[in-house]
């Protein structure tokens, strides 16, 4: 088993923007990280890196304490599933899962052995795909050799780039969970990157939020989206998205889309007086509130299937959406205000983050 | 064709257009295939119709006498002398010369070739990838002529491209060299890097997925590995297609085997008919005053071929082997194409 | 009269049936999303009402007007596509202008209409630059712009949001649904992801191998589906189904799977009695099952499930819990919960309390439910 260290890994491409700052990362072992961030944010890179598909400029990466860096990707035991699958074409199934013993000359036996014991894993009709070619298999199935492929050789350590963000919306969900429970299965140090914050959050023990090359944050969802480090985790993190509204805080008074109200003595305290940045998410927002602002409803989005509804409207020209229950009336205009022991505060420029509220107390 | 809307096919003017472009299509195929037609009929026509000021397009009694002619000149089996003169050695030497020229620059040029593509391709990348890709793809902007003579010097005195190999400065001897003039490796060494041929293999290798390559060497392939077991079944057709080319290009060159080739049983067949077409020209005729002024006995032979006929007839022996390689070849390319199962 | 009007409508490649013999009609103003998953024929139904594949059989109708056989340029729809489709070598300003000046548009009209376009999507900023200039999310936009500034009859959208970033899809929803208030002309909208179908839709089409299995509102396909495809699709996560035995028991009817036993409600029980001593399938969406102590119904051994939590996704509004049942065979199903369920329950065998008046049956042969229809 692998526990996995990066230390000070830096890395540009002539011309391109995508580029890695100064990343300092562990993962402990039969830990699951997903990585999660914008297009471009080297997400991808990070993972070649750590296969060892490409080389740091600057930096180490340790193998339980071995320093891997120089080594080639052929000699470092990983199993890695790419976005597009990556099957070898010519190939059919069994023949894709077969080039590993190949090339390390194993013999014929323990590679008949693996790869029986792989398609018995995962599951009852994985061993029509074996006699297949690529070209003749959907995404989804091809999907499945490419984990199968990434199984077979019982790596150290399980290397996913968005693998599921090619298949349909119903299939991802059925995917997703087959792959966790593998994971959950092997308990194998995985590192699993994607674009999609759901995905990231279902996959990951802990995720790592990235963007331009530098990782912003890394925890439990938890502390991602109750105590975000910066304003861009906390934009980022959570759907649909958080709403950040400038306002002044004066004598304990916050006035927020020119109504005011009293804070909490506690926050008034910890908090600069003048302009500020509150952050509101949709469940932060307290309905029909006595003393509330008035938000021009533009649209009630209903979702049976989570027994709300949101409702998106503006606040004083910045947009903002609203939980409210599923059999909310429809109105057109609203009072809201925002409920304090959830909200988070900003400062007025820039991304620093001036109070969470923390985790909530639930039970 | 795609070139059309599918939809509203049936409006008169989009039928107009459509009928126009057949017609204009129609125009350029029968352009390009009449060339072919008319050897083959022409090899069919007797000699005397072939030197008619009216073309032929159909002869009126097709006879065979040219091809026998041909015939009878290849195989030396002529009972007439002069016949028998026109071709000294067994024709089998020079199909043999030809042959492992060709093949022998094949069985170099390909492998050189794709593996350069290939590393351009995928091992290098960035500025040095794009500054060798230029290097090798500027080659081709050189005109042949313009090393004419430069190479030809240097199959003498390998690698000078001087008439007389420099001294060893400070001795008096001359540098060692190689000559490879007058042997079939000089006719193979300089087509063993074939330019255009890497192009065809770069641009091929580039559209395969990166990704492949990368499953490939964490699965822990070698990079040799990695070519030969899975990028090379992937190539099937390119290869085909680069095979066929360059076996045309092998087959057909005249200019470069007639300079550095001097013995006559080493010359190809390329060079070989061409010889025979000028002493066919000499010895026949091919145009009516010459024939009109033959002697008797001349004019048999001519009957029998010796004008454009079996000229025509030569011309077509040539050309053969290239078909045949391109029957060979296109298997290939129809079977590669449907194994690529790239998305 | 309605707005479009598809009769019928077939589309053969060779053998294959691609779309097979589908009838809707659109009303004024309406927003019909068309959802299901890949190769259900919703693309190449969208294709056809755009002219851009010809008709097999059938009939397309805008209003009276027949245009099964009328090129695209001459049945004045809008359509924004998958990769958006950008002129790569255009400006966004004339990439927006495309359409009107195609038209022959004064220059006046153009001049007048681009920007207001540019500025409803909030890229006026960007009228001067090229698209590879441009983000993913910026150059959907431009796309949405493009469709905009026209005065088209019918709007057409093949699935603009599934390149873009989960992120980005939100807002750009928004972009769409803007579009669509603006212009209130009838949209027809393909995607293959049901919650965005759910979002946006007035009415939505699931459709599967070429026909349409139901055409209704998004809360009567989630409350009502008419079979098993239908309620497996909508909703996600999606609805869980266990093979179940009707049984009698002192006049009550079970669901007996062997690893729990529920009693059904009686208004499903009248429904059912023809199914009793069959096997059908049962079908239980992840929000109606309920903690016990929280349930909004009485609990009691004749509703209530135990399984084995496997993994706890957060979320905002609560937490979805996959769990197994505990006794073999042992089978996988969801719940979602409004409550965070705490880490340390992972591993453990809780009790759920089934809402069973929510609950779906179907016919195992037919897959057709047994509750609607």
């Amino acid at each position: 088993m692998t526990q996995i260290t990066l230390h000070h890994i830096t890395k540009s491409y002539d011309g391109q923007n995508a580029a890695l700052h100064d990343i300092n990362l562990t993962i402990a072992d039969g830990e699951t990280v997903s990585v999660v961030g914008p297009s471009g944010c080297g997400k991808s890179t990070l993972l070649k890196i750590v296969a060892g598909l490409e080389f740091p400029e600057q930096g180490q990466i340790f193998y339980n304490g071995h320093d891997v860096t120089e080594i080639k990707p052929q000699a470092r035991g990983v199993g890695m599933v790419f976005q597009d699958y990556a099957l070898y074409p010519t190939r059919r199934g069994e023949g894709n899962l077969a080039y590993f013993f190949e090339v390390h000359q194993r013999s014929a036996a323990e590679e008949q052995a693996r790869i029986k014991a792989t398609a018995d894993l995962m599951g009852v009709d994985f061993a029509w795909l074996l006699g297949r070619t690529p070209d003749t298999l959907s995404g989804g199935q091809q999907q499945r050799v490419a984990i199968a492929r990434c199984i077979v050789r019982d790596p150290n350590l399980f290397l996913m780039d968005e693998p599921i963000v090619n298949l349909d919306a119903k299939l991802r969900e059925r995917t997703r969970m087959e792959i966790k429970k593998l994971l959950r299965q092997f308990a194998i140090t995985t590192l699993y990157v994607t674009h999609d914050q759901q995905e990231a959050i279902f996959m990951g023990d802990r995720i790592a939020v990235m963007r331009r090359g530098r990782i912003e944050q890394i925890g439990t969802f938890d502390e991602l989206y109750y105590t975000p480090a910066n304003l861009f985790v906390a934009t980022f993190i959570g759907a649909p998205p958080i709403s950040v509204l400038p306002a002044t805080l004066e004598n304990g008074q916050l006035t927020l889309a020119n109504t005011t109200w009293p804070l909490p003595a506690e926050l008034g305290d910890r908090l600069p007086v003048g302009a500020v940045r509150v952050g509101v998410r949709p469940e932060g927002w307290r309905l029909d509130a006595p003393t509330g602002a008035a938000l021009t409803v533009r649209h009630i989005e209903r979702i049976p299937t989570q027994q709300a509804a949101f409702i998106h409207g503006t606040l004083a020209g910045s947009a903002v959406t609203a939980l409210a229950p599923l059999d909310y009336p429809t109105v057109h205009t609203l009072a809201v205000a925002p409920l304090w022991e959830n909200a988070l505060f900003f400062a007025a420029e820039g991304e620093a983050i001036l109070h969470t509220p923390g985790t909530p107390d639930l039970f | 064709m795609s070139l059309f809307p599918k939809v509203g096919r049936q409006q008169p003017q989009l039928r107009l257009a459509w009928w126009m472009i057949v017609a204009f299509l129609v125009v350029g195929v029968v352009l390009h295939l009449f060339p072919f037609y008319y050897m083959i009929a022409l090899s069919l026509t007797p000699a005397r119709e072939t030197l008619s000021a009216t073309p032929v397009l159909w002869p009126s009694e097709p006879t065979g006498a040219a091809w026998r002619l041909v015939y009878e000149i290849v195989t030396r089996s002529s009972l007439d002398g002069r016949v028998r003169d026109l071709m000294r050695v067994p024709f089998m030497v020079y199909f043999g010369n030809s042959l492992f020229m060709t093949l022998m620059t094949l069985a170099i040029s390909l492998p050189v070739t794709s593996l350069a593509a290939y590393a351009n391709a995928k091992l290098q990348s960035g500025r040095s990838a794009r500054w060798f890709f230029l290097f090798f793809i500027g080659t081709l902007m050189v005109p042949g002529v313009v090393t004419l003579i430069p190479s030809f010097l240097m199959t003498r005195n390998f690698p000078f491209p001087l008439p007389n190999p420099p001294l060893i400065p400070g001795t008096d001897m001359p540098f060692p060299t190689l000559r490879f003039w007058d042997t079939p490796w000089a006719v193979i060494i300089p087509g063993v890097f074939n330019a255009f041929n890497f192009l065809l293999f770069k641009g091929f290798f580039d559209t395969i997925p990166n990704s492949i390559i990368q499953a490939a060497r964490v699965d822990g392939g070698s990079e040799f590995n990695i070519f030969r077991r899975i990028v090379l079944p992937m190539s099937v057709p390119v290869y085909a297609v680069a095979a066929w080319l360059q076996f045309g290009a092998v087959w057909d060159s005249y200019l470069w085997p007639l300079i550095v080739l001097q013995t006559p049983e080493k010359i190809p067949t390329a060079v070989a008919i061409a010889n025979l077409m000028n002493r066919f020209m000499q010895a026949g005729a091919t145009n009516a005053e010459a024939a009109g002024a033959m002697t008797e006995s001349m004019r048999e032979i001519l009957e029998a071929g010796l004008s454009w006929n079996g000229l025509m007839v030569l011309g077509l022996l040539q050309s053969l082997p290239i078909f045949i390689m391109f029957i060979i070849c296109r298997e290939y390319l129809m079977r590669g194409i449907r194994i690529r199962g790239l998305k | 009269m309605a707005a479009i009007t598809v009769k019928q409508l077939t589309k053969r490649y060779g053998d294959k049936l691609a779309v097979d013999h589908i009838d809707f009609a659109l009303r004024e103003g309406e927003f019909l999303a068309m959802v299901g998953p890949s190769g259900c024929g919703k693309t190449t139904s969208l294709r056809m009402i755009a002219g851009l594949e010809p008709v097999t059989a059938g009939e397309i109708r805008f209003g009276e007007r027949l245009v099964n056989d009328i090129r695209p340029r001459a049945r004045n729809v809008a359509m924004v596509f998958q990769d958006y489709a950008v002129f790569p070598h255009l400006t966004v300003f004339e990439n927006i202008a495309y359409g009107l000046r195609a038209r022959g548009a004064p220059r006046s009209v153009i001049a007048e209409r681009v920007p207001a376009a540019a500025k409803t999507f909030q890229i006026d900023p960007l009228l001067g630059r090229k698209p590879r200039q441009l983000s993913g999310g910026e150059r959907q936009r431009v796309a949405l712009a493009r469709a905009y500034v026209r005065d088209a009859e019918v709007y057409l959208y093949d699935e603009p949001l599934s390149n873009l970033d989960a992120q980005l899809r939100h807002a750009a929803r928004e972009d769409i649904l803007a579009l669509h208030q603006q212009k209130g002309r009838p949209s027809l909208y393909v995607t293959h992801d049901q919650s965005e179908a759910m979002a946006l839709g007035d009415r939505i089409a699931v459709m599967r191998a070429g026909r349409i299995e139901q055409l209704d509102t998004g809360s009567a396909l989630y409350e009502r589906p008419y079979n098993l495809f239908v309620a497996q699709f909508i909703g996600t996560p999606g609805i869980n189904l266990f093979d179940v035995r009707l049984r009698v028991e002192g006049e009550q009817i079970w669901a007996d799977a062997t690893v729990f036993r529920l009693r059904l409600p009686d208004e499903v029980q009248i429904k059912v009695r023809a199914q009793v001593g069959q096997t059908v399938k049962l079908g239980i969406r992840p929000e109606d099952f309920h903690v016990p102590k929280r349930a909004p119904f009485p609990v009691s051994d004749e509703n209530t499930v135990h399984g084995i939590v496997s993994v706890i996704e957060p979320a905002a509004t609560g937490c979805a819990a996959y769990l197994s049942t505990v006794r073999e065979p042992s089978q996988d199903f969801a719940a979602t919960f409004k409550l965070r369920l705490p880490a340390t329950y992972l591993g453990k065998e809780i009790p759920l309390a089934v809402d069973t008046r929510r609950v779906h049956l179907f016919d195992p042969a037919t897959e057709q439910s047994l509750l609607t229809r």
